[in-house]
């Protein structure tokens, strides 16, 4: 029964805010001029990117699946805009999530009809969609419009607006959760067979799930390029990895069915800030991959071995 | 009810499939293609396959087990960076170095069996973690400069027909070959991992330990990877940080083609040996197409994709 | 008489090359509780999964108040009013008690969010209608399996069914449950519905049901209003034969036996404790007592997967530290578990595959298998066992169920094993086969092995067994000596009435 009210607890108030705030507070410790609103500002920048794509990560979990292909999704996005800025203007944006969006469905229909792990089939279309990008844009370049920097680097009300944008993405996610189909994606991933049973339907919900994580990721894209101000086949590497770590460290389960958006935030935020505070700490940048690969082990780790606790 | 039905032994057949689809490739490249389709340039073909068909031995026997192994091609690099390293370095004769090189790899093979075997992290991800742990070791070992090759001896080896005409890489690939696919086939250990790959939760009631299984592939694999490493830079006389990085997918791709189910549990080298040649002879084909290498990851992906949903929709028909 | 709600006409289905059920006929009608009974593997559940929409008729019609339907989905049957409560839990344990009573059809606000509020009222409403009083927020995880078994009736509930078919939905409810369900079936009776009544316990069908449908071997083999039928007379009509014969005769083994197992003051993780009990070699012990007390544990223990935290396990004389699976095969201990398909065989592979799964040890003595040990390994088992396969390469998922339950038994006879762990050996296969199996662990016994077997049927046990323990909140109850063995004292034990006070009427 403790354990019961600990998980709903947990769900409502991810525990993980805790360390969250901790290395903020660390990191704060260290880099005093984050309290600047420029501070703040790139601080939200490079946090909102990471978030919204351990958020899409998330979305995927939840639903028992996974989906390598979130970094590529960032790199075409940004590709996308770059290259059709001069002749679509700020349609190519609207273009760009379209095409997110229906690379996510296919993922999804050929996961929930074909009977494949979404593991293998993301990393196939991964390579698909990364391919795709470098064959638009093998060089990095492209040119994106003013008003899309203005608006990510822009905190008109103090507050950075690409915080804004993760809070407006909250929001709907808040309205999604509240309905029948929030409810089914995370019965579906808590028990397939129950929701199978119960008349919901799993393919529903899991392409839902990946047409969802597709554009949470292109609207990440959408935030690098507009930092960047550039297009960059090879951009959203590094992020599938961070993606993962973020997700377990937010308290999504593996074995579906758990997972907050908050949670996700959260685990951005100490895996975006981990990174920074130990290249702060003067790690050359040989010890990177070591310091990524330690992260997301330990990350990995304690989320494993804490559901299988939970789970006895 | 009987259509569509095979038997396990027709079930076989699947892994004859590639090389019928290699003949016609290759019929079609010799045909339209001046220059291809001779003795010499089979040859050619074959021992690029060799490289590739090395590395995805360790593949096969990961996802016939019921994981997948991302970190194959970081630990390439990693074998062979090392191997450089400590005879350039620390002075160690030759033998010596490649022995440090397959040590290295073989660690992170045992490192992702202990995290998959033992913490249950699923395969993509723990070897993701040790893809990336030893690209940074890779880095560090070799401070970001690595170095390049002098053992001619081995080098002529590698690269110039020997016994039997053949050079080093297809002497390596034949008699690997023969290991695997009597291990797999002939061995309690190789039915072991295949059962493992069938059905996880089986295995513990038959009497079997699947975390000491775990570990043993995931630590052959590496094995395979460092050898492959090795061979590589007896290959081309030089060693470089992402070297093995374009093998990574390649060996997923050559074992799909192969007819290797991903999802574990019954599967074959014979069919991946088969994978390695056609996808060789298909990206050979592209290169002299000038198609771009973001063209190609495109189409490797498509290839890997549909070649998952034909089996997948095969295998349901069947039950 | 009342019109038919919903009939069937020539249901059949096959799985592979078992038939599962065959020229299935029945009307369910308004106002009228219809039992459906018969024997594991009888073909009662597939009937009321394909009426509920869950699996497809592999033949025949469904007609739904005269047309014929095509419930090829849960929902295509929830949307005429078929609704089931199924053996298997469909509840999502990450979810609430009230999220899980209107999953898939809960209240919805003006934008079109779940009305949370509404829904905690419709759950308190309709959990007070069944006079039990359940928190609706809780988690689903929590409960107990009896709790459970009434969240998944009030999910029924809530969809207003106009056919209720409730399949073993009282085998993990105790006396005062059953009473409640009693009254709401009756107020569904009253209001026009149909319910279809599966179960085991002949007391409730008795109790609650109007006509009777007896099932063997997948096809109706009598059907009779209760009224006139008696308790006697049905069980005849589902095993097909006199209940005292058919079951091989027991060997009583005298007291001065030495003990081929001994276990005192067992205790797990999970809730096992105060386990003791003897086993000699050519007993059978049965294992009896209501699902989820804590049998499988016991047996999962022995065979060295689950820990133990407390107290001994002795194998002639000899204490045991069993920390893996491998550690019991050791000591001679070996285990069929109860799911066959996802457990007990490696559903994949060939039949003979399976069949040398557990002894590489003598046809792969250096790792490599010896192909002539191996099929001549493979033909002793066949033989012995009498698996009917047509050929050993071909896959093993075609045998019908008897013939794997055989395969996953048959697979330990060359280990020469001293004790035999059995759960739920004869869970779907039909009745010659269980038979077979009877006969075949009696033989086993009687060349000195010691066989604990944990079954629900109670027919099996009481046929079979030597002695009965009964399991109770994960403790024993009671250990019944031959002459006390019959069904009545395994009920009441398993609900922790002492033996002789019985409350059933």
């Amino acid at each position: 029964m403790k354990a019961s009210r600990a998980r709903r607890l947990s769900a409502r108030i991810p525990v993980v805010f805790l360390p969250a705030a901790f290395f903020l507070a660390i990191n704060i410790a260290l880099n005093p001029r984050i309290l600047t609103l420029r501070g703040i500002n790139n601080l939200a920048l490079q946090t909102v990117s990471l978030g919204l794509v351990v958020m899409a990560q998330t979305l995927v979990v939840i639903v028992r699946e996974m989906d390598m292909s979130v970094g590529a999704v960032v790199s075409m996005t940004t590709v996308l805009v770059a290259s059709n800025m001069e002749s679509l203007h700020l349609l190519s944006i609207p273009l760009a999530l379209l095409v997110a969006a229906l690379f996510g469905a296919l993922s999804g229909a050929v996961v929930a009809y074909a009977r494949i792990p979404g593991i293998v089939v993301t990393l196939a279309s991964s390579m698909i969609i990364g391919g795709l990008a470098l064959v638009i844009m093998p060089q990095a370049g492209g040119t994106v419009d003013e008003s899309l920097s203005d608006f990510v680097n822009g905190q008109p009300l103090l507050v950075p607006n690409s915080f804004l944008l993760l809070l407006a993405v909250l929001l709907v996610w808040q309205y999604v959760k509240g309905t029948r189909l929030g409810t089914a994606i995370y019965a579906t991933g808590g028990n397939p067979f129950s929701a199978y049973a119960s008349g919901l339907s799993i393919a529903g919900a899991k392409i839902a799930a990946y047409v969802g994580s597709a554009l949470l990721a292109a609207i990440a894209g959408l935030v690098v390029c507009g930092k960047t101000m550039t297009g960059d086949a090879t951009i959203g590497d590094t992020y599938t990895l961070s993606s993962i770590a973020g997700t377990v460290l937010g308290g999504a389960s593996f074995m579906g069915g758990v997972g907050t958006m908050a949670g996700a935030v959260a685990g951005a935020l100490i895996i975006g800030i981990l990174v920074h505070v130990l290249f702060f700490l003067g790690l050359s940048s040989h010890y990177q991959y070591i310091a990524e690969g330690l992260i997301l082990l330990a990350a990995v780790s304690i989320g494993v071995l804490a559901e299988r606790r939970g789970q006895k | 009810m009987k259509a569509g039905r095979l038997s396990l032994q027709a079930e076989s057949l699947r892994y004859l499939v590639p090389y019928l689809l290699f003949g016609i490739c290759w019929l079609v490249v010799a045909t339209a293609v001046r220059g291809y389709g001779t003795l010499d340039h089979f040859l050619y073909i074959v021992q690029f396959a060799g490289i590739l068909g090395l590395v995805s031995a360790g593949q096969t026997l990961v996802i016939v087990a019921g994981g997948i192994d991302l970190s194959v091609g970081s630990l390439i690099t990693l074998s062979a960076v090392v191997t450089t390293q400590t005879m350039y370095a620390n002075h160690l004769a030759f033998p010596l170095a490649v022995l440090c090189g397959l040590l290295a790899s073989l660690a992170f093979g045992v490192l992702s069996g202990l995290g998959v075997g033992f913490i249950k992290i699923p395969p993509l991800i723990m070897t993701l973690v040790s893809m990336t742990l030893a690209k940074g070791a890779a880095l560090l070992v070799t401070n970001g400069s690595p170095h390049e090759m002098r053992a001619q001896g081995f080098q002529d080896w590698v690269v110039k027909p020997g016994a039997f005409g053949i050079n080093g890489i297809l002497q390596t690939w034949i008699v690997v070959s023969v290991l695997v696919v009597l291990l797999m086939g002939s061995t309690s250990f190789g039915k072991k991992l295949q059962f493992l790959g069938s059905s996880p939760k089986a295995t513990v009631y038959a009497g079997y330990n699947p975390k000491t299984l775990t570990v043993a592939v995931f630590a052959l694999s590496a094995l395979l990877s460092g050898a492959t490493g090795t061979l590589l830079i007896g290959f081309t006389g030089n060693s470089y940080l992402g070297m093995g990085d374009a093998y990574q997918l390649s060996t997923i791709a050559a074992v799909v083609m192969g007819g290797t189910s991903i999802l574990g549990g019954a599967g074959s080298y014979v069919g991946t040996i088969a994978g390695a040649l056609l996808l060789t002879l298909i990206t050979s084909v592209l290169t002299l197409f000038s198609v771009s290498g973001g063209a190609q990851v495109a189409i490797e992906g498509t290839i890997i994709l549909l070649l998952m949903i034909a089996y997948s929709t095969a295998t349901r028909v069947r039950d | 008489m009342s019109p038919a709600l919903l009939e069937t006409l020539g249901l059949e289905k096959s799985y592979g090359a078992t038939r599962a059920a065959q020229d299935v006929n029945l009307a369910f009608e308004a106002g009228r509780v219809h039992a459906l009974v018969g024997e594991n593997g009888a073909g009662k559940s597939t009937v009321i999964k394909m009426i509920t929409g869950l699996v497809r008729p592999s033949g025949g019609r469904i007609l739904w108040r005269g047309e014929a339907v095509n419930l090829h989905a849960p929902r295509a049957a929830r949307s005429l009013g078929i609704v089931g409560v199924h053996q298997e839990m469909t509840l999502v344990d990450t979810l609430s008690v009230g999220r899980n009573i209107w999953l898939g059809h809960e209240p919805l606000s003006a934008i079109g969010t779940v009305d949370r509020r509404r829904l905690a009222l419709d759950s308190e409403r309709l959990i007070a209608s069944m006079g039990l009083s359940l928190d609706p927020q809780r988690l689903v995880e929590g409960l107990s399996i009896a709790e459970k078994q009434l969240v998944e009736i009030l999910k029924a509930l809530s969809l207003e069914p106009s056919l209720l078919v409730l399949d073993e939905a009282t085998s993990t409810l105790g006396d005062r449950e059953v009473e409640l369900l009693h009254g709401i079936v009756r107020k569904l009776q009253a209001q026009g519905r149909a319910i279809a009544f599966v179960s085991h316990r002949m007391k409730e069908i008795f109790q609650f049901c109007d006509v009777c449908s007896v099932m063997k071997d997948g096809r109706v083999v009598f059907q009779d209003e209760t009224s006139r039928l008696d308790e006697r007379r049905v069980i005849e009509k589902m095993i097909g034969r006199d209940m005292s014969q058919g079951f091989p005769a027991k060997q009583p083994v005298p007291d001065s036996a030495q003990d081929l197992l001994r276990v005192s003051g067992l205790a797990t993780g999970s809730g096992l404790h105060d386990i003791g009990f003897r086993l000699r070699p050519g007993e059978i012990l049965g294992i009896g007592g209501l699902q989820g007390h804590g049998q499988v544990e016991l047996l999962e223990c022995l065979f060295g997967l689950v820990p133990a935290t407390k107290g001994t396990i002795e194998v002639e004389g000899r204490r045991l530290a069993l920390r893996r699976s491998a550690d019991a095969l050791r000591a001679g201990i070996v285990l069929v578990p109860e799911d066959r398909k996802t457990q007990g065989l490696f559903l994949d592979r060939s039949v003979e595959e399976n069949l040398i799964a557990c002894s590489f040890g003598d046809c792969a003595p250096f790792g490599f298998i010896s192909r002539r040990k191996a099929d001549a390994l493979v033909a002793k088992i066949v033989a012995r066992m009498k698996v009917k396969v047509p050929d050993v390469k071909d896959s093993i998922r075609r045998l019908s169920g008897g013939n794997q339950q055989k395969a996953a038994l048959g697979r330990w006879l060359p280990s020469g094993f001293r004790i035999l762990l059995l759960r739920e050996p004869t869970r779907g296969i039909d009745v010659g086969t269980k038979f077979e199996i009877y006969g075949l662990l009696r033989e086993l016994a009687d060349t000195g092995v010691g066989i604990i077997l944990s079954t629900s049927e109670i027919i099996e046990l009481v046929g079979l067994s030597d002695r009965v323990l009964v399991m109770l909140e994960k403790g024993i109850s009671a250990e019944l000596a031959p002459g006390e063995i019959s069904e009545r004292t395994i009920v009441a034990a398993s609900f922790g009435h002492s033996l002789g006070a019985s409350h059933e009427s």
